[in-house]
């Protein structure tokens, strides 16, 4: 019979505790208060059952935020995705000044998001931006364009910014993954008789599978969660175009001081977010047995 | 057994990747637990209290407050004021976070907009007690009457400004008078090529519904109806919004311009006529070389009338310093003090005894001065931020021509009022 070995429980005991009570107090605090309504003087809760969940979230409203919120993490995942594999792929080849080019990928990682939506709010200015300057200067448009006052434009303006905070993280990882595949493989391939694609289709591929879905669990949920672009940049407007359940939160929370509807918003976020990762790595599961 | 390891690990994922921001608000939390802890008071006598002033950091009363401040404390051995900085559009997070950690400034200024809004969630002191006849005698009655909520004063105005229209006086001879010259002015403007834009509507989140809502009460409606409650699509705002929509053309971008703007495209050169409150006068001047100006009573629409907004010290429900506070509060409103606040921005008299100050006697000031007796006092909302911001969206919508006025004020009171 197998001996069961209780030992590592004991070492992970202390992390176990820790995350618990940073993270599973707040989050159990939520549930609970997306069931109240929660009076902000003194924090005493009025139970009210599930009248924040069938008010906010079966109508019309809340699928229009909804949308916006899969469309803007859609957009943004498959960018920073797309130009992130692109990026490590290209600083994983045999390129000259490769540790250089490493740096500079990481610069728009290490800018505050703050700063980022701020300078891109001056950029993309209709009256005085510089995005309009130099298509102007370049005869591209005749007219400025209001790229943030545009509901058609704004949310794919948010979509970029994020993109590009977010691609050098991205390519980092993939870049890991690429450089633990080992280069006799290739070797490998190259001997058998294949070409640059089948060493992509062959060797890189499965090789950064396991890399590539974790990349794409993380990113999603942090684009999903994205926050601080969007209220720099446009604050959820204009008109409302780009009002995320992020946005949507905070402005029941902090403007309409209505916590109990509030969190029932972040407990359906939540909710959202485990099915997406629930699928992943059901996924992941699945392939490592196979 | 796999099953839940996918589904621990799915949580872990999860809850790391949603942990920052709430460790972020643990830390504030424990910041302001900590803060309360060497912030005890001990009597009457001595004492430490805090102020909450939106906008200091940016300059909101910084250089009126800081000597007024030295100067109480001078006088009052012992006792400490302390200014809190708060950004005004995050005014609502920071108060939602003092309360929620159970410790709040003792006094904090607000926009009396939010009155009602905040009486209804028992954040203010009713302030009835600690005001002595004397101490009401002294103010002007209707601008004092902005502080009351359904009769109950919760706050004290300290801040009082009025509207009028600056133009370009190289531009027009006869300022406009009505609505009906007010488009044709602007309209004639702009196809002459004078100006890029003959005037303009401000829709940003800080100041915009307040300006908006003078063209509101000019139109002859209000926002609120007799019992207080939200009544917008009345056929008297749908006029104004039809008629606000005939400037589509002439006016800048209607979903991006902030009142700030006006005065920047004014001196450029590039907007003909705005309206706006007498803190412009100082820019207005600089440029007026280069961009002549004047300045005339608002254009008359179905009714002559402006918004009359005041801002207001409130004391919070839960200080533990209200003695103190009011104390501070009845000091800053002595003459001495309120003077140096009301002519910081140009703006309008508090009390009785500052009416006779030779700046109100100034020509420039007449416009501003002449529409005060007819003035609206600005609608008190149940929740005074969710109509900012629905309020807000229709008159884009309207003027951005994605609506019809009609379907836009139809859509925000739906919203406001289900």
């Amino acid at each position: 019979m197998k001996q069961r070995n209780y030992f590592p429980y004991l070492l992970l005991a202390p992390a176990i505790i820790l995350i618990l009570a940073l993270y599973a107090y707040p989050v159990i605090l939520t549930i609970i208060q997306s069931f109240h309504k929660v009076n902000l003087l003194g924090g005493s809760m009025e139970f009210v059952g599930l009248k924040n969940y069938t008010e906010n979230i079966f109508n019309p409203k809340f699928l229009g935020t909804l949308k916006i919120t899969f469309k803007y993490s859609i957009i943004t995942v498959f960018l920073k995705i797309f130009f992130g594999f692109f990026v490590a792929y290209l600083l994983n080849s045999d390129i000259y000044f490769k540790k250089t080019f490493r740096f500079l990928a990481l610069i728009p990682w290490a800018i505050p998001a703050v700063a980022v939506g701020t300078i891109a709010k001056w950029i993309l200015n209709g009256d005085y931006g510089y995005l309009n300057y130099l298509l102007t200067k370049l005869h591209l448009i005749q007219e400025p364009i209001n790229y943030l006052s545009s509901t058609k434009i704004a949310i794919y303006c948010l979509a970029i910014i994020d993109a590009w905070m977010g691609i050098s993280m991205v390519s980092m990882m993939f870049l890991a993954g690429l450089e633990g595949i080992p280069k006799s493989l290739y070797e490998a391939c190259e001997m058998d008789g294949g070409g640059a694609f089948e060493k992509f289709k062959d060797v890189t591929v499965p090789g950064i599978k396991q890399v590539f879905i974790t990349t794409l669990i993380l990113v999603s949920i942090w684009t999903f969660n994205s926050f601080t672009v969007i209220f720099v940049v446009t604050q959820g407007g204009p008109m409302r175009s780009t009002e995320t359940l992020m946005v949507r939160i905070y402005q029941e929370a902090f403007s309409r001081f209505d916590l109990g509807v509030a969190a029932a918003l972040s407990t359906v976020s939540c909710v959202i977010l485990l099915i997406m990762t629930l699928f992943y790595t059901k996924r992941m599961i699945t392939d490592e047995k196979k | 057994m796999k099953r839940l390891f996918a589904l621990l690990l799915a949580m872990t994922l999860v809850l790391s990747a949603c942990g920052n921001k709430e460790t972020a608000e643990e830390t504030k939390v424990e910041e302001t637990e900590k803060k309360e802890d060497t912030e005890a008071t001990d009597s009457s006598e001595g004492g430490k209290i805090t102020i909450l002033v939106p906008g200091y950091d940016s300059g909101y009363l910084k250089d009126e407050l800081d000597p007024s401040i030295e100067k109480y404390e001078e006088e009052h051995p012992g006792r400490e004021v302390e200014i809190l900085p708060v950004g005004w559009d995050e005014l609502n997070e920071k108060v939602v976070q003092y309360y929620q950690a159970g410790e709040a400034p003792d006094i904090m200024i607000i926009g009396s907009r939010w009155l009602r809004q905040f009486e209804a969630m028992d954040i203010l002191e009713p302030l009835q007690d600690f005001i002595t006849p004397e101490f009401e005698e002294a103010r002007i009655e209707n601008v004092f009457d902005t502080g009351k909520v359904d009769g109950v004063q919760f706050g004290i105005p300290m801040a009082f400004s009025s509207r009028a229209l600056f133009y370009r006086s190289d531009l027009i001879d006869t300022p406009p008078t009505n609505w009906d010259e007010l488009y044709e002015t602007a309209n004639r403007l702009v196809e002459e090529g004078e100006v890029k834009y003959g005037f303009a509507f401000p829709t940003d989140q800080s100041s915009g519904a307040s300006e908006l809502l003078n063209f509101i009460y000019q139109g002859g409606g209000n926002v609120v109806d007799e019992e207080g409650n939200v009544s917008l699509n009345t056929p008297e705002n749908i006029a104004t919004l039809e008629y606000m929509t005939k400037f589509k053309e002439i006016i800048p971008d209607p979903v991006s311009t902030a009142r700030t703007d006006q005065i920047e495209l004014f001196v450029n050169g590039d907007l003909a006529m705005f309206v706006s409150g007498a803190w412009e006068l100082p820019m207005a001047d600089e440029h007026a070389d280069e961009t002549p100006y004047g300045i005339t009573v608002l254009p008359e629409g179905e009714k002559n009338t402006a918004n009359v907004m005041t801002d207001s010290y409130v004391m919070s429900s839960i200080s533990e310093n209200k003695e103190l506070a009011w104390d501070f509060i009845e000091f800053m409103g002595d003459i001495e003090q309120q003077k140096v606040i009301t002519s910081s921005r140009n703006w309008f008299p508090i009390l009785k005894a500052e009416e006779d100050l030779d700046v109100y006697k100034e020509d420039h000031m007449q416009p501003f001065m002449e529409i005060i007796p007819f003035g609206t006092p600005q609608s008190q909302l149940p929740n005074w931020d969710e109509f900012n911001e629905t309020f807000r969206i229709a008159i884009q919508k309207a003027l951005s021509g994605e609506s019809t006025p009609e379907e836009a004020l139809n859509e925000a009171q739906k919203e406001l009022a289900p």
